[in-house]
């Protein structure tokens, strides 16, 4: 079975007027200058090549490539000399092979020739164009022989996903450039010179150097030096699976590369819409989790979450669930059941469970994990814009004069979008970050913020519309696009333009300089391309629908819309947020975000599901939650999400779920959830699912079964069978005819199919009649919702405030290693990135506290309190302190707050007051929650 | 944690906060149109009976939660 490599064409492709030239022999058109090496590959004429591939530019080191062409002196390298119009060239003559082969002398005079038994034999470039050059002989002796050579060094495993086998290397340098160019870290050096050069992670080893292990390095180099250890152990792959990674809303695709039946590594697809051949740790090497011994394989019952679990049929499991689900709602009512759908589930998942509820429940109690990261999000852009999605793809970041990132982290949170954003800021566009930390894109090798606006956490609203005002007040508003292209702008600049949004007025709420404010917003707006960028810290507040209008309203005022370079861009956290969303797991909306009171959009999927369907809105989670503590909910359905571990105010959650006639949680671990379930239904993983993910560039991807499944059912069918079993007749023969009904209803993937998917290799929605082909960018000529509307963003202060009792912020995030809760990346060698969750806090904070670096520390809020490893760091600004929510041990999640967006409930996560103090040995006290396994929130 | 108010009065407190800077008629009819849209009839049975048990209630509110009670059944 083949490899199904991807073709290198040795350099990048260029954009140019068409030329033709000929090689050997053969007419090519390709555009200008565009260099001989990607021509002549491109009508399959293969020039040899070591230092060349076509992810990163040109450096003609090796020589190996060299060429004649006719008119020109000398061999030039392919790889290095652009062509033009009428150009002839000959890749083959007895000169040229003279000299590739006394070329490959020389690499092979310091190799060691141990092929036949290298991990890299069959898939190694050295050996191959030993090969391809017809090396027969080694004049200067081979291996040891040679005298002075590289042979002796060696293997730094430190990192625990690959070896760097230095006495393989031939300093070719795609390593070092893959990590400038591709990844942008800047962690490999190349040192001496000539046969003394050498290759390192600045002089020390791979996991005590600035190395992210995001892989390039690894997926660049050419030889077995740099090499996946599963390789090593498991021999080299033999065919392979193209899918999506499971982690963030990225979408990265991936070649899943198998040996017969086992997962040997994961190759980032340079046909990914997304990715374009990067990736980070989390998807290239952290897939371990998918075969861990914990997985959960067969379907458990118990009659009480305090009983032992009893381990069953499916057809049991499935009757016991249908047939509770019924006698509940016998006793308690029709709307006394519901469903949470999961972020880490395809579409077609998402779409049965909501179904499962609207037709079988017969009640609009359907809510997602969105709701406590991007609820905000559909709410403000649709009220703006009038669609629930971001406007840009990634790609549009390369064409950026201007990039404003607010409350995101990228470099962790979306590591390849970040290496993207950095190469256009490498690349001269300006940076402005408005965060309370000193985030890693403020100041990083090659890469530095023009403005950081450190402001307090929970004042987003204030800065933006500080922002505005400057803009609505300074003259600098794009009044032809505002006049054409919206409505409400009056009004918005009657209300903008009041002092008390002027920056020196909101200084003393954002802590930050009016000048630089000014000066922030003059640059964004002069920008001929100003972009937009934004994560959690924009929706996780209790304004997170308001700032999300906010920029909004800054986008449209400055005329940063439907065009690429610019565009509102929300990060989405977990790898389908916005398709969960979009396949109609709100309860207030169908799919295709259409209200459930929307009489023609309810009246269609009545009639094709045969049933009456609600014209109200259903419980959003923290309303599942409340109405569970007052009686009126009973039952609940969980799809892949842990909610007694990611939710606020831990304790309140755990009262609702304790207090649930019936808990069925879908998953692949007995994960926190669980320990309150009555029903275990296992999950499968995504190397096992068929179906779709969607991006947060709404780009709908295939994720195909790269194993069976180990339970042998596909979560949509377990569904199924429970709707079924309910009495609600609901059956497809496998994913597509889902998705086909998905299509068949909703107006923004009329034109999606697998079909269509496989052929195209993704799709950004819309697509429909009127763009066959997706939608890159949205709101092009007009905006979904016709006008693009202004909406007035007044200032509402935060509840949570800090205070004489809890005097500090406590504010949360992520790091690149770990995802969300870590159920996944936790059974993973990620772990030795981050063992633990610490708190870091500003030197001054710990002074006065008598904290030290290490030292355990409580933090207590009004919620509750928990303790944590202390961390002195001057990223953080005083009075703000920060914790990652990877590690159920650390239990932020017992400190956050119930108080949540207005307009959305998605909970409060990046606001909570608290105090901190060193904890003085001794065992914890009774209220303090060390050590209970439930952790903090937010994706 | 717990609270001497309902849920849904904070809520809707959190509603009203939003929209006071419009004049006191739209003010309301935003609110009562954001509860509509967005909340399960549990919720605002919830809301009506502490405006009915004479609870502490912004006047906004109250005002908002008499327009739902023209415009939908209880
Ligand atoms: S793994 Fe990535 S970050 Fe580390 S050295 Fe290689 S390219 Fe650089
Ligand atoms: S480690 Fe690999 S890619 Fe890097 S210089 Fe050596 S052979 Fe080339
Ligand atoms: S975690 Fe995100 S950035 Fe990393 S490989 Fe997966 S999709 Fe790409
Ligand atoms: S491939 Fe052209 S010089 Fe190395």
């Amino acid at each position: 079975m083949s490899l199904n490599k991807e073709m290198d064409f040795g350099t990048p492709a260029v954009e140019g007027v068409d030329v033709v030239v000929t090689v050997d022999g053969i007419p090519v058109t390709v555009p200008d200058g565009t260099s001989v090496m990607r021509a002549a590959r491109m009508v399959g004429i293969d020039v040899p090549s070591l230092c060349a591939t076509d992810s990163m530019a040109a450096y003609g080191s090796c020589r190996l490539c060299v060429v004649e062409v006719e008119g020109m002196r000398g061999t030039p390298a392919a790889c290095t000399t652009p062509v033009r119009d009428g150009m002839v060239v000959h890749t083959q003559s007895e000169k040229v092979g003279k000299l590739r082969r006394g070329v490959m002398e020389l690499y092979i005079s310091d190799h060691p020739l141990d092929c036949l038994t290298c991990s890299a034999n069959g898939d190694c470039e050295l050996q191959d164009m030993a090969g391809v050059t017809g090396l027969r002989e080694v004049r200067y002796g081979s291996g040891v022989e040679a005298g002075a050579n590289h042979m002796n060094l060696l293997t730094d495993s430190s990192n625990p996903y690959f070896d760097f086998e230095k006495s393989k290397c031939i300093a070719c340098s795609r390593c070092v450039r893959a990590c400038d160019e591709i990844q942008g870290t800047f962690a490999l050096t190349l040192d001496g010179r000539g046969f003394g050069t050498t290759v390192s992670p600045g002089g020390t080893t791979f996991m005590a150097s600035e190395c992210v292990s995001c892989g390039a390095c690894v997926q660049a180099c050419p030889t077995a030096t740099l090499q996946e250890k599963s390789v090593v152990q498991l021999g080299t792959p033999t065919r392979s699976v193209v899918t999506t990674c499971a982690y963030c809303g990225v979408g990265c695709s991936f070649r899943a590369e198998l040996r017969g039946d086992e997962l040997v590594r994961m190759v980032p697809a340079k046909s990914g819409g997304a990715n374009e051949g990067h990736s980070c740790v989390k998807g290239r090497f952290a897939f371990g989790y998918a075969s861990h011994p914990d997985r959960v394989l067969e379907p458990m019952v118990r009659e009480s979450f305090t009983d032992e679990w009893r381990t069953v049929s499916w057809d049991e499991a499935i009757q016991f669930t249908a047939r509770r689900l019924l006698e509940i709602q016998k006793e308690h009512g029709q709307g006394s059941i519901g469903g949470i759908t999961s972020s880490r589930t395809t579409n077609e998942e998402v779409y049965v469970v909501q179904k499962m509820v609207r037709a079988a429940f017969g009640n609009n109690n359907v809510d997602t994990c969105a709701r406590v990261c991007h609820s905000p999000t559909g709410y403000g852009l649709k009220q703006t814009f009038g669609e629930s999605a971001g406007t840009q793809d990634f790609r549009s970041v390369d064409k950026a004069d201007v990039i404003l990132v607010i409350g995101a982290n990228p470099t962790d949170g979306h590591p390849v979008f970040g290496s993207r954003m950095k190469q256009r800021i490498r690349k001269g566009a300006q940076l402005i970050v408005i965060d309370p930390r000193k985030i890693d894109l403020v100041r990083t090798p090659h890469v530095e913020a023009t403005y950081h606006l450190p402001l307090q956490p929970s004042t987003n609203v204030a800065m933006v519309s500080a922002l505005g005002h400057v803009i609505a007040t300074e003259g600098l508003v794009d009044e032809e696009f505002v006049a054409e292209r919206c409505e409400g702008f009056d009004a918005w600049r009657e209300f903008i333009s009041r002092p008390e949004h002027s920056p020196e007025a909101v200084a003393h709420i954002t802590g930050v300089d009016p000048e630089l404010v000014r000066e922030a917003a003059r640059l964004f707006a002069s920008a001929p391309n100003g972009a937009i960028y934004y994560g959690l810290g924009v929706t996780e507040h209790s304004q997170g629908s308001t700032t999300v209008m906010a920029l909004a309203n800054l986008a449209m005022a400055t005329g940063n819309i439907g065009r690429d370079g610019v565009g509102v861009n929300p990060l989405r956290g977990q790898n389908n947020v916005q398709g969960s969303c979009d396949m109609g797991s709100f309860p207030h909306e169908l799919p295709g975000y259409r209200h459930v009171s929307d009489d023609t959009a309810r009246g269609m999927y009545e009639a094709l599901w045969g049933t009456t369907l609600l014209d109200e809105p259903g419980l959003r989670i923290p309303n599942m939650f409340d109405a569970a503590i007052d009686g009126s909910f009973r039952a609940l359905f969980v799809q892949g999400e842990d909610i007694a571990q990611s939710d606020p105010d831990i304790n309140h959650v755990h009262a609702a779920l304790a207090a649930l006639d019936l808990l069925v949680v879908q998953d692949l671990f007995v994960n926190e959830t669980a320990k309150f379930a009555h029903v275990l239904l296992p999950g499968t993983s995504f190397l096992e699912k068929d179906g779709t993910f969607t991006n947060a560039e709404r780009r709908i991807n295939r994720v195909r079964p790269v194993m069976a499944s180990p339970t042998g059912k596909q979560e949509w069918e377990i569904v199924c069978e429970i709707a079924q079993a309910m009495g609600y007749p609901m059956h497809y023969d496998n994913a597509s005819q889902i998705m086909d009904e998905i299509a068949m209803t909703t107006p923004t993937f009329t034109g999606v199919s697998f079909a269509r998917l496989d052929e195209a290799g993704s799709l950004q929605w819309p697509v429909n009649d009127d763009a066959p082909d997706g939608t890159p960018i949205m709101h092009t000529v007009d905006f979904t919702r016709g006008k693009g509307r202004f909406v007035p963003t007044p200032y509402v202060p935060s509840p949570e405030r800090s205070t004489r009792k809890y005097p500090l912020i406590l504010t949360t995030g992520r790091i690149l290693a770990h995802y969300n809760v870590g159920a996944q990346t936790r059974r993973t060698d990620n772990v030795a990135w981050h063992p633990e969750d610490i708190l870091e806090l500003h030197p001054h904070d710990a002074e006065v506290r008598g904290i030290s670096n290490g030292d355990t520390v409580t933090i207590t809020s009004r919620a509750g309190t928990t303790s944590l490893t202390a961390k002195i760091a001057e990223r953080m600004p005083v009075g703000v302190c920060y914790t990652t929510f990877h590690h159920p041990i650390s239990g932020a999640n017992i400190v956050t707050t119930d108080n949540s967006d207005w307009a959305t409930n998605c909970p409060e996560y990046k606001v909570t007051a608290v105090q901190v103090a060193l904890r003085t040995g001794g065992t914890p006290s009774a209220d303090e929650q060390v050590g209970v396994p439930v952790a903090v929130a937010g994706h | 944690m717990s609270h001497d108010k309902p849920s849904t009065v904070r809520y809707a407190h959190d509603i009203a906060a939003q929209f006071r800077y419009l004049p006191d008629d739209e003010a309301s009819a935003a609110v009562a149109n954001h509860i509509r849209l967005s909340w399960d009839p549990r919720m605002r049975r919830q809301l009506d009976a502490e405006v009915d048990a004479g609870g502490e209630l912004d006047p906004l509110v109250r005002k908002a939660v008499d327009l739902l009670r023209q415009t939908a059944p209880r």
